[in-house]
């Protein structure tokens, strides 16, 4: 009785069993708990940055260690809250392009390194295989990348061509692919239903062998 | 026939509920046959001798607590067996909290010390960047401060780990639901450090992350509750996973029927239609 009756394990049941009534349908419980969970989400985010990023690096290395060059990351920071003064947000604009452009050449730098793998393991291992399965495997993944890419070629007449025949080919290995994802989601929706009546008989009601 | 395809969704969530319940008070022990990826990822941390240090990163939050505690709870305990040491690091903001919630039952299980076993560095907004910050320099890219806001250079990991890179980790295993994630370890991380990396993602993952299993980008990989199970059942360390399995099978199955009969009604009125 002292584990049901436990705050934690109890705000934890009251709160599962509120989310799911939107089984039944849409009501005001749902939306209350929904809206509770995004706000402490949200302030717990904020807090959190707070304490081990911001505070640390104010405290110790601007004004303790005299690191005064991390003033320009924090004023181009405060610079993106012009966008809610419609006239100056043209301000926001200039530590945009700073980030969009750390961004792209973040990006650029180090993608190609990771990119180029898989190219290399759709095209180059290809043969030479030590299993039948693996080489059929190796085929069907050539072969679906080469079709579905097809797919997407909108530069080229597809009416009874072979680009158009394979790109037939790779209409439907996409939609195979995106079978087999939407089969994941739902196992994983399945999934979070098995943590939270385990939860529920477990922790809370200690009923589960 | 038009019935079948106007059942009452809460028949079927009713139905599903029933048999994930009976499931997980009746369990049956359908048998968990171990796959390929889990048992890669398995032999890559098996592999790395006493003393190597692991860095986990705690990319996701609580919604996937189903699926990825359990991938954490087994890994930490296998990484404990072997007598590595563990750095958890986050770019999803409750991964620290979830690390610490995790790792202190696994750890006085080992009777492993916080700070000398492991190190929590917690959740470090900047995602990419972070990662980069934390290649040059740990200490600095973690602003200097754990997750418990302790100086990072105050524990002897703290001090042994200098920057993320193949000198200072051995292998690199990202938890990850979504983004940031695997992706910013494998472009900004793995690849150019040539350090040995696995994943863990949730289900919904898999298909987008097995091509960098096949590509032998990853060493291996655990996925959803499944991947969970089976990483248990090769760390002798049988939890909360292997015991959702009859659960989520059974409801898989039932799924499957709900699909088959939908389609055998779909098919029987379109011609009507």
């Amino acid at each position: 009785m002292a584990n049901i009756l436990n705050p934690a394990n109890l705000t934890g049941a009251i709160v599962t069993l509120a989310v799911l009534t939107f089984l039944i349908k849409d009501n005001p419980v749902f939306d209350l708990f929904q809206h509770i969970f995004v706000g402490l989400y949200f302030a717990y985010s904020v807090g959190l940055t707070y304490h081990s990023y911001i505070k640390p690096t104010i405290a110790d290395d601007i004004l303790k260690k005299g690191f005064y060059s991390y003033i320009i990351p924090i004023i181009l920071g405060l610079m993106v809250y012009f966008m809610f003064i419609p006239s100056l947000s043209w301000i926001a604009r200039y530590p945009m392009s700073f980030w969009v452009g750390y961004g792209v050449g973040l990006t650029l730098g180090f993608q190609p390194a990771a990119l180029f793998p898989q190219i290399t393991s759709t095209f180059i291992k290809f043969w030479g295989l030590k299993t039948i399965g693996r080489d059929i495997n190796a085929i069907l993944l050539f072969v679906c990348v080469v079709t579905a890419l097809a797919y997407f070629f909108f530069t080229v007449r597809k009416e009874r061509t072979a680009v158009g025949y394979t790109a037939e080919l790779g209409r439907w290995v996409i939609m195979i692919a995106l079978g087999a994802a939407f089969g994941n989601t739902v196992l994983y929706r399945v999934t979070l239903f098995v943590g939270r009546m385990q939860f529920l008989m477990g922790d809370w009601l200690h009923i589960l062998k | 026939m038009e019935r079948l395809q106007s059942i009452d969704r809460r028949w079927i969530y009713l139905l599903l509920a029933l048999v994930v319940v009976i499931a997980l008070l009746n369990p049956i022990g359908l048998p968990v046959k171990v796959g390929n990826t889990t048992r890669t990822m398995f032999e890559a941390v098996d592999a790395l001798p006493p003393g190597s240090v692991i860095w986990i990163g705690m990319d996701f939050n609580v919604s996937s607590k189903a699926e990825q505690f359990p991938m954490v709870s087994v890994l930490l305990d296998h990484a404990f067996q072997k007598n590595l040491k563990v750095v958890g690091f986050a770019m999803w903001p409750n991964g620290g909290q979830i690390f610490k919630q995790l790792v202190e039952p696994v750890a006085k299980k080992y009777k492993k010390v916080e700070g000398t076993d492991f190190l929590n560095i917690g959740y470090k907004p900047g995602n990419g960047v972070a990662l980069r910050a934390m290649v040059t320099d740990v200490n600095n890219g973690a602003a200097g401060v754990d997750h418990n806001g302790k100086p990072i250079t105050s524990s002897p990991l703290g001090q042994q780990v200098k920057r993320l890179t193949a000198q200072y980790v051995n292998f690199v295993v990202d938890i990850a639901a979504g983004d940031p994630g695997t992706v910013d370890y494998l472009n900004f991380v793995a690849t150019p450090e040539k350090i040995p990396m696995a994943t863990a993602v949730v289900n919904v993952s898999v298909p987008q992350e097995m091509p960098y299993v096949q590509s032998g980008q990853y060493k291996g990989l655990m996925g959803g509750l499944r991947g969970a199970a089976e990483y248990e059942i090769l760390a002798k360390a049988v939890g909360k996973a292997a015991a959702g399995m009859d659960s989520q099978s059974l409801a898989a199955v039932l799924i499957t029927l709900f699909i088959v009969v939908g389609n055998v009604g779909y098919l029987a009125t379109r011609g009507k239609k």
